[in-house]
């Protein structure tokens, strides 16, 4: 057995920790930083919470970008890479969801090897170290996992797919869980971020390159989602629920950076791409039935994660060889309650995904990196059958 | 102090070995070309132009290919080329050429560097897979693949195409 293990992101979490960030940022040698963001954290306040922990004199705010649409593009990441270099910045502050944090580790990897077209550095653990551009992480929702991770998914959109670019030197420098940042996200979208962390735990356990580390990471993140993405959904002002999905989110995307995600990503991305589903979503709706398809390779893993999804009582109580099903059963559960609380799609075809549109999305998802990691081999017929369930 | 004979040895017989199989693994992607639908495909997908190369990084062991009037060529050197596979060292890809490891395994296990599309290179890695089939017995191939495909083929027929460039 073979696996890497990197996780080197500090980590704040907790009260004041933004307050913190000028501090870790004059550490790291930055003093004028590029703030990237989007129209609605501006509108709604969140930005200005960031500013305002900024005071000190050490880091000056060099710029603010706040055009960063829901699906970080190639064209986006060009864009702000030339003004950074015009505004003279030192360093990169994301605030936002997985598209904002996705197009800031796009734009470092840019600048840190001195490129100007990004695709210029498409591929997989091709670059090196490069220039250190200072780089903190403050995601203002609790699923991504970006803050940990060392891909970055970023939208082509000449070739209409979601590309990965995937290094070890696209991990920030701080990843910063304030429960500031998560407050005031809708019950709706707290629930499809937190299915997608969920989908992070579930397929980094069971992806080619798990690992003790993974594995350990994996499922604290579902103990977790499970104790506290109800309450964090129905009671959106309860910070301890908020900070402990803002872990479990972290952590999982820990687990998945280090040993991968696999099927439910592979056509996730494609569903995302060609039908603009949000990610969460599409990966509430594809998990139980991706979950499915991989069961007689995975039985072992699945049932193992029963104890973690449904807890002791449960697990003690199901057969062994039921516990596989059984932690399907509790996923499928689990986004039942989601749509019940939050009217969240269960279905691709209530999430707007249209039959027509298969062909091209299971096209995409046999051409996803992600793909490669799954443990059952999956042909363009499985996906469409995946599909067909899903819709 | 120095790297010892036998590493040396070691990574020349290596290097030899694995020179051995790239040739035949190109020789098995005309062969399966013509005899296996599935790579037909795969490849028909490639634009002309659409260039590879696999390499050890150790004495000068590669694999370049490129797609030219609707055909596989083998070039001796590719710069620039669309998709670049790299192995960190030449012991794992040895492991991949001697059929010990497969392509999806090295690639989790971040045994090799990508430069290139992704999404481009999954239908390289479907052919790969696909040859590696019809070049290694079952049991070597039900270990590094993830389901032994079906042969439109049979091996005799594919090792006659292989060695005598049919």
């Amino acid at each position: 057995m073979y696996y890497e293990f990197q996780n080197s992101a500090k980590i704040l979490s907790g009260d004041f920790a933004l307050e913190n960030i000028p501090h870790e940022l004059k550490s790291l040698g930055a003093k004028k930083v590029l703030i990237l963001t989007d129209k609605t954290l501006e509108k709604i306040g969140t930005l200005q919470t960031v500013i305002d922990s900024m005071s000190g004199k050490d880091v000056q705010i060099g710029g603010i970008f706040t055009d960063i649409p829901t699906d970080s593009s190639i064209d986006v990441i060009n864009e702000v890479t030339k003004k950074y270099n015009q505004l003279n910045c030192d360093s990169l502050i994301a605030l936002g969801g997985g598209s904002v944090i996705d197009t800031a580790k796009g734009v470092r990897m840019t600048l840190s090897q001195q490129k100007e077209d990004i695709m210029d550095l498409a591929g997989c653990e091709l670059i090196n170290y490069g220039k250190h551009i200072p780089f903190v992480a403050i995601p203002t929702t609790s699923g991504t996992g970006s803050e940990a991770t060392l891909v970055a998914v970023i939208l082509n959109k000449v070739k209409n797919i979601k590309m990965e670019f995937i290094s070890y030197f696209l991990l920030p420098d701080v990843a910063v869980l304030d429960t500031r940042m998560t407050l005031t996200l809708p019950p709706k979208t707290t629930a499809s971020t937190g299915m997608d962390a969920l989908c992070h735990a579930i397929e980094s356990y069971t992806c080619l390159q798990k690992n003790p580390m993974s594995d350990a990471y994996a499922t604290a993140a579902i103990e977790l989602i499970r104790d506290n993405l109800e309450e964090a959904v129905k009671n959106g002002s309860n910070k301890n629920a908020r900070l402990a999905m803002a872990n479990a989110s972290l952590m999982a995307g820990v687990a998945f950076s280090n040993s991968m995600v696999g099927i439910i990503h592979a056509i996730g991305h494609a569903v995302g791409g060609i039908s603009r589903v949000p990610h969460g979503d599409a990966m509430a709706i594809l998990m139980p039935h991706c979950m499915r398809y991989n069961k007689d390779k995975l039985e072992e893993q699945y049932a193992k994660l029963l104890l973690y999804i449904a807890g002791d009582e449960v697990y003690a109580k199901t057969p062994k060889e039921k516990r596989a099903d059984t932690t399907i059963e509790y996923v499928e559960k689990l986004l039942n309650k989601m749509h019940e609380l939050t009217g969240l799609n269960t279905k691709l075809s209530e999430a707007g995904v249209k039959e027509e549109d298969f062909d091209k999305i299971a096209t995409g998802a046999i051409n996803d990196g992600a793909m490669i990691v799954n443990p059952k081999k999956a042909d363009y017929e499985d996906v469409i059958q995946i599909l067909k369930g899903a819709f | 102090m120095k790297i010892s004979y036998k590493r040396k040895s070691i990574i020349k017989i290596k290097a030899i070995i694995s020179k051995i199989v790239l040739f035949f693994l190109y020789r098995g992607f005309k062969a399966g070309y013509k005899l296996d639908t599935r790579i037909k495909k795969e490849i028909d997908s490639w634009q002309n132009g659409f260039s590879a190369v696999i390499e050890t990084g150790e004495k000068n062991t590669k694999l370049c290919i490129t797609k030219e009037n609707g055909k596989l060529v083998r070039k001796k050197q590719i710069n620039n080329a669309d998709i670049v596979i790299t192995f960190k060292s030449i012991d794992v890809a040895f492991l991949m050429f001697t059929g010990r490891l497969g392509v999806a395994k090295a690639y989790a296990e971040h045994r090799f560097t990508l430069k290139g599309e992704i999404n481009q290179t999954m239908s390289l890695v479907r052919v790969i897979d696909l040859v590696e089939a019809y070049l290694f017995p079952k049991f070597i191939t039900k270990n590094i693949l993830k389901e032994v495909p079906k042969k439109e083929a049979n091996m005799l027929r594919t090792y006659i195409c292989v060695i005598t460039n049919i």
